[in-house]
């Protein structure tokens, strides 16, 4: 049953694929927003999004479909649609190409190495860019270590976590409650900077974590603890109403001695996947409180619904999947 | 696997038990237990007949048991034709359960599009146009194709001619024109529950009939051509390999766009619609 007074698909960008997932002709079918869809590299290097389903009988182009110049083929009946979503050649076809020929064709944004989709519930242009992230690609910086996990939650419990300051002792044994420096918001982004004791391959020290949303599917953050620097993207794609992908990348500052970068890297794979996967169970069964009962100490976690109310606006207008849900505000 | 939330319906916008004639058992399993039509269902012996619970009209060809299903409980309104197999090899008996509908399967008979896509065939030539009789449907084709699953296997020109009695049962003869080999596949698909089928397939060559002087070597051609039948049987799963990948993955398009280029699929859906009319 679906657990939230809102839609499962806010207004926003969202990962569908990362850039080295799609090589030149390649075709990788896609799960995201409640629908079946299609991502592929022309051979042009852009990288396109459908709707999965061909209009003719069915058939999904993520299945088996090729890409011709910077069409994808059907793997039915070899209909070639282009980026736009329009079906351009039907190889056996002696007459016109019909017009009702097509599937819906996604806003894409390819940045800092990941493929991004713009959806709005109103089919409005992006409102927002997503800015770039020096540290991708830049020689002092290692190639991301990359995480994912599939689980049953809304992205807005996955948004709220990070400013949910008290949870940080109980399910992440930190040292101690995280400060929060500072916490700012303007439009789609959401800035906040924390500081917090933890103890990190055997050194115990403080560590600051500048993070900022671009509307609730993307994060960047900057860590900055005792002898590492780190720049991480999250991404968080709503699967279906009940579920999220969550992905996270990490990039370290590269230290003059190798074996520490090897062992940094060993340490962080182990230290993320754990650290992470203590949020997930009580993900899996929590209830969306909309009027909690907040303590002091609790972090924002108010002003966060605040500022996320903007990507729910007009929510029930368009989006069918939610339609049987009350819309009841973020903050009650 | 998760679906997607906009496909979380029933795939299948008709009926998920078509009337007509569908094969539910083998003769050689008998007693036996099974979920048909959405019931259980005991097949077994009585004395010299078969019975069947809730399903009064059975019929055995080949060693297969067919049984009569209609939503309203009429009667049969129909019969398979019979064929006669008696210059042709035995059968090769495939079976297998696929996540579709007998409509989808029978509808890929006559989709002949995808037989160049899906399957590699080439240069399609429609033979007659379709024609539907009542419960029968009546196709045939030219397509040219790989004699092997092979990609260095030479390609021979073939003639297909359909005829489906309803939508658990056709007969798909096929002719490989340079020798002259007739192949027969009689194709039956009994749907189960959860949107499921099982798929069954007799595969059979037909053996030439030596003049006089020969007649002696006739047992050994015989038998040399039930070889044969199993390598064209090869030939048919491959293509039905093919069709599964594809299948796992589509949905069924109720509104489908369709071009004059398509085949009868438009003919073929409203000759499908009598067997699936809601029971009054």
């Amino acid at each position: 049953m679906y657990r939230y007074p809102f839609t499962p698909y806010p207004n926003g960008w969202y990962r569908v694929a990362y850039a080295h997932e799609l090589s030149i002709g390649e075709v990788k079918p896609i799960e995201a927003l409640g629908r079946d869809l299609v991502a592929f590299r022309g051979e042009d290097g852009r990288v396109r999004v459908l709707d999965a389903h061909c209009p003719h009988l069915g058939a999904h182009l993520g299945y088996g479909g090729n890409v011709v110049g910077n069409d994808i083929a059907c793997p039915f009946h070899d209909w070639r649609f282009n980026g736009e979503g329009e079906c351009v050649d039907i190889p056996y076809c002696s007459g016109r190409v019909p017009k009702r020929a097509r599937v819906d064709a996604w806003t894409v944004c390819e940045r800092n190495g990941v493929v991004f989709i713009w959806w709005d519930h109103q089919g409005r242009q992006p409102s927002f860019e997503i800015p770039v992230v020096a540290e991708v690609d830049d020689p002092k910086w290692t190639k991301p270590l990359e995480f994912t996990w599939r689980t049953r939650v809304h992205i807005q419990e996955v948004a709220e976590n990070a400013l949910d300051l008290a949870h940080f002792g109980k399910v992440h044994h930190y040292l101690d409650f995280p400060e929060l420096r500072s916490f700012t918001t303007e439009d789609h982004v959401l800035q906040v900077g924390l500081s917090a004791g933890r103890r990190v391959m055997g050194v115990t020290g403080r560590s600051t974590m500048d993070i900022t949303y671009h509307g609730l599917g993307v994060v960047h953050a900057q860590v900055a603890g005792p002898g590492i620097e780190l720049a991480v993207i999250l991404t968080t794609t709503p699967v279906d109403q009940e579920h999220c992908d969550i992905h996270i990348a990490v990039m370290n500052r590269k230290s003059r001695i190798p074996l520490k970068d090897f062992a940094l890297r060993r340490y962080m794979r182990w230290e993320i996947g754990t650290d992470f996967a203590h949020d997930i169970p009580i993900w899996e069964h929590k209830q969306y409180r909309t009027r909690p009962l907040l303590a002091k100490g609790d972090g924002p976690i108010m002003k966060v619904r605040k500022w996320a109310e903007q990507f729910y606006e007009e929510a029930a207008t368009r989006d069918e999947a939610a339609t049987d849900k009350t819309h009841l505000p973020l903050v009650g | 696997m998760m679906r997607a939330a906009n496909t979380e319906r029933t795939r299948f916008p008709f009926r998920a038990y078509p009337d007509g004639w569908f094969a539910v058992a083998k003769l050689a399993e008998l007693p036996v237990r099974r979920t048909l039509f959405g019931r259980p269902t005991l097949i077994r012996w009585h004395g010299q007949r078969i019975e069947a619970t809730d399903l009064p009209h059975l019929e055995v060809r080949d060693g297969l048991i067919f049984a009569w299903h209609h939503a309203s409980g009429e009667p049969p309104s129909f019969r398979i034709p019979p064929v006669d197999n008696t210059r042709w090899s035995k059968p090769v008996i495939d079976t297998l359960e696929v996540s579709s509908h007998p409509q989808e399967v029978l509808e890929n008979t006559v989709d002949t599009q995808h037989f160049i896509k899906v399957h590699g065939y080439r240069d399609f030539e429609s033979l007659q146009p379709a024609y539907t009789e009542g419960p029968h449907f009546h196709a045939s084709y030219r397509f040219t194709r790989a004699l092997l699953d092979h990609p260095a296997s030479p390609r021979v020109p073939i003639e297909i001619e359909i005829q489906a009695s309803g939508l658990g049962y056709s007969r798909v003869e096929v002719t490989v024109v340079p020798v002259g080999l007739r192949a027969r596949l009689e194709v039956m698909v009994t749907p189960l529950l959860d949107e499921r089928c099982t798929l069954r397939s007799a595969t059979r060559v037909q053996s030439p009939a030596l003049p006089g002087p020969w007649s002696s070597l006739q047992w050994p051609v015989d038998r040399l051509f039930d070889g044969v039948a199993h390598l064209a049987a090869l030939g048919g799963r491959a293509d039905v390999r093919d069709d599964l990948r594809l299948w796992q993955h589509k949905i069924y398009a109720t509104r489908p766009v369709l071009i004059r280029d398509d085949g009868p699929i438009g003919s073929y859906r409203r000759w499908a619609r009598q067997f699936m009319r809601e029971a009054a």
